[in-house]
C-alpha cells in the first residue's frame, strides 16, 4: 500500500469510528471498519474517540438540562433487582462522580435546538431551512435538484410509483440511491396540510439486519396543489432501501408511529 | 467496588449515575417508558464494562456517557411502528426544566473550551453531530455544506479535543489524517 492509499485508508477509517461513535453506522460499515482496524491499537482509539465524543456530549448537555429530575423510584428498584440478577460473580468497579464547575443554561434538544444551532450557519451560507422544506425550498428548485438527481444516473438508482392507500387522490413516484443517500419524493394529488395541526412523515424500510425497523426519513408539508417534489432526508444511512411509507403525524413528527393514516407506500419489486 | 451482591455498592452506582443517564435517555427517547427500558439496558451494560474501565481513557462519568450512548445509538436506530404519545409533551416537559444546571467533569470542562475556540460553523456541525445525533448527510443537508466539508468539520474537531485529552496517542493519526486531507 502506498502513502496515498495508507493515508486515504486512515481518513476513511477515523470517519467510520466518528460515525460510530456520534449516530452509529450499518453492519456493513462495520465490516469495513473491521477490515481497515488491522492495528492492535484500534481498540484503544475507538475508545478514545468515543470518550471524546462523550465529553463533548457531556460539555453541552451540563447547562442544557437538569441531573436535579430522579430516576423514577420504581425504576431505581427494577435497577436494584436486574443487577443482582445479572452481575458477575467477580468484583467491578464502581464508578465515581467528580466535582465539576456549573455553566450557564442553554436549550433543551429538539428541532427547535436544532433550528436554533443551524441558523447562523444557514443564513449565512445558503438561506436554507431544513425544518421546513416546502415552505422555503421552492418546487421548482426541488424539481431541479430531482432532475439533475436522476439525470446523474445513480447506478442503484429506485423509481418507484406511489401506490394510494388512504389516499385515493395520491400519486406520484420516489426516488431513491443506497450509493449516494439521496433521494426525493414526487407527489400529485396529495392533500395539503396545514402544519400546526399535522405533518407528512416519511418512513423507509431497509433491509439492514442492525435496523429491523423502519427509518424516519423526516417530514414535510404539502403546501401547493398539483406536482410537488420533497427532499428526503433519513436519519441514519440506509444500507439498502425495500420500501418507502408516508403517515400523517402531528406537527415535528413521531418516533413511533400509529399508522393510522398512511396516504401512500411504495415498495421496491411492485409498479417500479 | 461493586462486587456480586453487595446491594449497597450497586445502589450506590445508581444513586451516583443515575441522573446523568436518565437525562441521557430522556433526551434521546419518545416517551417514559423507552427511557426507562433504556435506562435499564444502559446499566445492566454498565456494570458489565465497568471491569473494562480505564481511568487512563476517560474519567467515570465520560465511562458512563460513553456506554449510554452507545446504547442510546443503538436504540435510536430502530423507530419502531408502535404506539407512543408521549413525545412533544415530554420535550416540552423537559424545557421547562433546562433552567436547571448540571455540572462538568474535567474532560467535559476541556470539551467546552475546545468548543469555545471553534469557528462558528464546525462548532455547528459538532453539536448536531454529537448532541443531536444526526447523520454527517442529514447535516450537510441542513446546514447547505458539503458532505465532504461536514466529515472535515467533525473530524477536526475531534481530533483537536482528542489531542487535548490524549496528548500522547494523537501525533501517528493526525498526520496520516492531514496527509489523506491535502492528498
Amino acid at each position: 500500500m502506498n502513502d496515498f492509499d495508507s493515508s486515504d485508508s486512515n481518513l476513511r477509517r477515523l470517519d467510520l469510528m466518528i460515525q460510530r461513535a456520534t449516530c452509529g453506522i450499518s453492519e456493513t460499515e462495520q465490516q469495513e471498519l473491521d477490515l481497515l482496524n488491522s492495528s492492535p491499537d484500534s481498540p484503544k482509539d475507538q475508545e478514545q474517540l468515543e470518550a471524546t465524543v462523550s465529553a463533548f456530549d457531556l460539555a453541552m448537555l451540563a447547562p442544557a438540562v437538569s441531573l436535579d429530575e430522579s430516576i423514577p423510584k420504581d425504576l431505581r428498584d427494577r435497577l436494584l433487582i436486574a443487577a443482582g440478577q445479572s452481575l458477575p460473580t467477580d468484583g467491578v468497579t464502581s464508578p465515581r462522580l467528580e466535582s465539576v464547575v456549573p455553566e450557564s443554561p442553554l436549550r433543551w434538544r429538539g428541532v427547535m435546538t436544532v433550528a436554533a444551532l443551524a441558523a447562523s450557519l444557514l443564513l449565512v451560507i445558503s438561506g436554507f431551512n431544513p425544518f421546513a422544506l416546502n415552505p422555503v425550498e421552492s418546487v421548482a428548485s426541488a424539481r431541479q435538484r430531482l432532475d439533475s438527481f436522476v439525470d446523474s444516473g445513480p447506478s442503484d438508482l429506485i423509481n418507484l410509483k406511489w401506490q394510494p392507500i388512504h389516499d385515493e387522490n395520491a400519486s406520484g413516484r420516489v426516488f431513491w440511491s443506497d450509493s449516494a443517500q439521496e433521494g426525493y419524493m414526487e407527489f400529485d394529488g396529495l392533500d395539503k396540510n396545514d402544519p400546526t395541526v399535522e405533518q407528512y412523515q416519511l418512513w423507509i424500510f431497509d433491509t439492514d439486519p442492525t435496523q429491523a425497523t423502519p427509518v424516519d426519513g423526516g417530514v414535510f408539508d404539502i403546501s401547493a396543489d398539483g406536482k410537488v417534489v420533497v427532499p428526503i432526508r433519513a436519519t441514519v444511512p440506509i444500507e439498502q432501501a425495500v420500501q418507502f411509507a408516508v403517515t400523517v403525524e402531528r406537527p415535528g413528527g413521531v418516533y413511533v408511529s400509529k399508522r393510522e393514516r398512511i396516504p401512500v407506500l411504495a415498495k421496491v419489486g411492485e409498479a417500479e | 467496588m461493586i462486587a456480586a451482591g453487595q446491594q449497597h455498592a450497586v445502589a450506590e452506582c445508581i444513586d451516583r449515575y443515575a441522573n446523568l443517564v436518565w437525562a441521557l435517555a430522556r433526551r434521546s427517547c419518545p416517551d417514559t417508558e423507552t427511557a426507562e427500558d433504556a435506562v435499564q439496558d444502559i446499566f445492566l451494560k454498565l456494570w458489565k464494562a465497568a471491569g473494562r474501565f480505564d481511568p487512563e481513557i476517560a474519567s467515570e462519568s465520560t465511562f458512563v456517557a460513553m456506554i449510554a450512548r452507545r446504547c442510546l445509538i443503538d436504540l435510536s436506530r430502530k423507530r419502531r411502528w408502535e404506539t407512543s404519545d408521549e413525545g412533544l409533551d415530554r420535550v416540552a416537559e423537559m424545557e421547562m426544566n433546562a433552567a436547571e444546571r448540571v455540572e462538568l467533569n474535567d474532560e467535559a470542562a476541556k470539551a467546552k473550551r475546545v468548543l469555545e475556540t471553534l469557528p462558528v460553523d464546525q462548532k455547528t456541525v459538532i453539536k448536531l453531530s454529537v448532541y443531536e445525533g444526526l447523520s454527517h448527510s442529514l447535516i450537510a443537508e441542513t446546514t447547505g455544506l458539503s458532505l465532504g466539508t461536514v466529515k472535515t468539520h467533525i473530524r477536526r474537531g475531534m481530533l483537536r479535543l482528542r489531542e487535548s485529552l490524549f496528548p500522547a496517542a494523537n501525533d501517528l493519526v493526525v498526520s496520516q489524517v492531514n496527509k489523506g486531507e491535502t492528498a
